[in-house]
């Protein structure tokens, strides 16, 4: 089995009814494919290059053909140069366009760091406000098969240090398509960390554009003893363990953040009013994480109302290991998820 | 009215007003820099004025500029505000930047000067991807992207010009190899002495003096010209010396890095010096519109430096302003 490919037993759905009026189902990465293709339909200012989107393959689906609608100077190929690249689409964005750059793994982007860290983040700042930077960068964040320490990293909670950046991290076909379309309409940079195990799962998809706002989290599942706040793919950990927990009652109420940068902070408040617990579960690492900076964030907030320490779960602070007994220990699912609530319970 | 220069008068003398404007004003900057007033910190661009006057001359303002960390001569070559500069110098909201780049980020959409970094090489990419934007747009006009010696050691500088090859951009890349970074000589860094030759294979290089603003004007701009037919890109080195130190106000040699001798080499190549010997035999130039010009010149820099002393400071209340667009 091609690496490339994720397993059946992989396939998740996450319920989105209440949110997409539709019967209209597509795949994640149609959804994606369906974002973009809007943004270019609608935006003439917008292109999308990376190395591998116009493949066969097309970034697991997401560029599949766009070139071929779009023609190969809104749609390209770069060389494999992160850094360079990275720039020009700084310049480009900077200059009146509005780039989308895609890589298959967030490790790549270690090489544009200057270009993200030092310039897309600064340069409206440093200008006093005459050079907004709306670019967008994609990444798929890998898991499993082996892929090890780097080809699976989920690098978002390094990013999420810097001033000027917008994070998202969706979860359902709904909102991916609504989110890329407002990260590519909005004026800054925003970075898009995917999870590979959401690719297949399809969800209610609308046909028209629409846009889902940067910052708002939303509840998947309403519960009364304990707030979960799941970042990406543990969202879906969440959901599988929520229904293992109900029957022995304990309520999970489930918030899927979406963008991480800047966070929904009162949907999280909100529902601890009603639990006063909080379980944070990131698919990154603890140490000066996400998970670290939500616990801290609302712990400030929210101390008097909590009737225990919140708990986090995350990667064990290691490189993802490529042995698949050693990738089950890092790696946290729906079972960890339910011991750590049944702990915090 | 053409000379053997192919230059008409006017715009002979244009060269050094540009030329002497930017050494005295990095020349006040020096004198008053000790009174910190300007709490930025300044990297002069003395002894290389021939490079910003000889390329600029060869722009409109909606040609672009990328600039890096020394760039008060760029800035005002390409027609800056001098009093907009001086104030971002002493960090007032006046300022081009308003008070949040200082020296090495002045920016100024006025006249093309949208982006400056003082990360070494850091524009360079930047100002690629701004070529891919004026070539997408059809906007017909052409970016000159201005670097170091030192920045051509970066990779991005490669990838840079590999991706500008590629799509065929309108950007005129500038090298100024002042032979230093920060106090290490190219000797201590390169085995080929000759910046271009890196850059060989990929797209046409040139390497010319960069203290002879004739011999700069006359390359870029037929390298300027190349990009704007849509001839695509090229690279030039000037060679040159800067007669300071990389950053704050006295010399390589007081700072211990370089030698008497080489200093004083270089400091008989002054650019203006050079200048104003032609421009005397072609009687284009006496001591009357010498002292005229720097009459001139001395009047606006007093002007510039009240405006920026008398400038308010940025409102603290502004502190995230900017940080989104």
């Amino acid at each position: 089995m091609p690496w490339t490919k994720i397993t059946q037993s992989d396939y998740f759905e996450i319920d989105d009814n209440t949110e997409a009026p539709t019967s209209r189902r597509l795949k994640y990465t149609e959804a994606v494919r369906e974002a973009l293709d809007s943004a270019l339909e609608i935006d003439k200012r917008v292109f999308v290059m990376g190395q591998g989107i116009n493949d066969p393959g097309g970034m697991f689906g997401a560029t599949t053909g766009l070139y071929k609608k779009y023609g190969e100077e809104r749609v390209f190929e770069t060389p494999l140069a992160e850094a360079g690249l990275t720039g020009i689409a700084v310049g480009a964005a900077a200059a009146g366009l509005r780039p989308f750059y895609c890589h298959n793994r967030p490790d790549f982007l270690m090489l544009a760091m200057d270009q993200i860290v030092n310039h897309a983040t600064k340069l409206n700042y440093m200008s006093g406000g005459q050079c907004n930077v709306p670019l967008v960068v994609w990444a798929t964040t890998g898991m499993g098969w082996g892929s090890a320490a780097q080809h699976s990293q989920a690098l978002h909670g390094l990013f999420m240090h810097v001033p000027g950046l917008k994070i998202i991290m969706p979860t359902t076909p709904y909102d991916v398509k609504g989110l890329i379309l407002s990260a590519i309409e909005d004026n800054n940079p925003v970075m898009i960390f995917e999870h590979r195990k959401l690719f297949n799962q399809t969800g209610h998809v609308p046909e028209q554009a629409y846009k889902i706002p940067i910052g708002k989290g939303v509840v998947r599942k309403t519960g009364t003893d304990i707030t979960v706040v799941a970042i990406s793919e543990m969202v879906a950990e969440a959901l599988k363990a929520s229904k293992k927990l109900e029957e022995e009652g304990i309520s999970l109420e489930i918030i899927d953040l979406r963008t991480i940068k800047p966070f929904d902070e009162d949907i999280i408040i909100n529902s601890i009013k009603k639990t006063g617990r909080l379980l944070i579960a990131d698919t990154g690492w603890a140490t000066g994480g996400v998970s670290a900076e939500i616990a801290a964030r609302i712990g400030e907030k929210t101390f008097g109302l909590l009737k225990a320490p919140i708990v986090r779960l995350a990667s064990e602070d290691v490189p993802t290991p490529a042995s698949y007994v050693l990738e089950r220990a890092f790696y946290k699912n729906a079972e960890d998820l339910e011991k750590a609530a049944k702990a915090l319970w | 009215m053409k000379n053997s220069y192919n230059l008409s008068a006017e715009a002979l003398l244009e060269l050094y007003k540009t030329m002497k404007r930017i050494r005295m004003t990095e020349e006040k900057i020096a004198a008053h820099y000790r009174e910190d007033n300007m709490h930025t910190p300044v990297h002069l661009y003395i002894g290389q004025e021939a490079i910003a006057a000889g390329v600029c001359a060869n722009l409109s303002k909606d040609d672009k500029l990328f600039s890096n960390h020394r760039n008060h001569g760029h800035y005002l070559a390409k027609g800056g505000n001098l009093k907009a500069m001086i104030a971002e110098l002493h960090n007032k909201e006046t300022g081009c930047s308003k008070g949040y780049g200082g020296s090495m980020h002045l920016v100024d959409n006025n006249v093309g000067f949208p982006i400056t970094s003082s990360i070494v090489a850091g524009g360079v990419p930047i100002g690629t991807g701004d070529a891919l934007a004026a070539s997408t747009l059809g906007e017909g006009r052409v970016t000159v992207v201005f670097m170091g010696d030192a920045a051509t050691e970066e990779g991005v500088v490669y990838e840079s010009l590999c991706f500008a090859v590629l799509k065929n951009l309108p950007v005129v890349y500038i090298c100024e190899n002042n032979l230093y970074s920060v106090g290490t000589h190219l000797l201590k860094r390169e085995k080929e002495q000759r910046v271009s030759k890196k850059f060989e294979g990929i797209l046409p290089v040139y390497t010319v003096d960069g203290n002879d603003v004739l011999a700069v004007y006359e390359s870029s701009r037929k390298a300027i010209e190349h990009a704007r037919y849509g001839r695509g890109p090229s690279f030039i080195e000037y060679v040159t010396y800067r007669l300071r130190d990389h950053h704050d106000t006295k010399t390589g040699v007081e700072a211990g890095y370089q030698s008497q001798e080489e200093w004083d080499s270089w400091k008989e190549k002054c650019p203006i010096a050079a200048f104003e010997r032609i421009l005397s035999k072609e009687n284009l130039i006496d001591t009357d519109i010498i002292s005229g010009i720097e009459e001139t010149n001395k009047n606006e820099l007093n002007d510039a430096f009240r405006f920026a002393e008398e400038s308010r400071l940025p409102d603290v209340g502004n502190l995230y302003n900017g940080l989104f667009g």
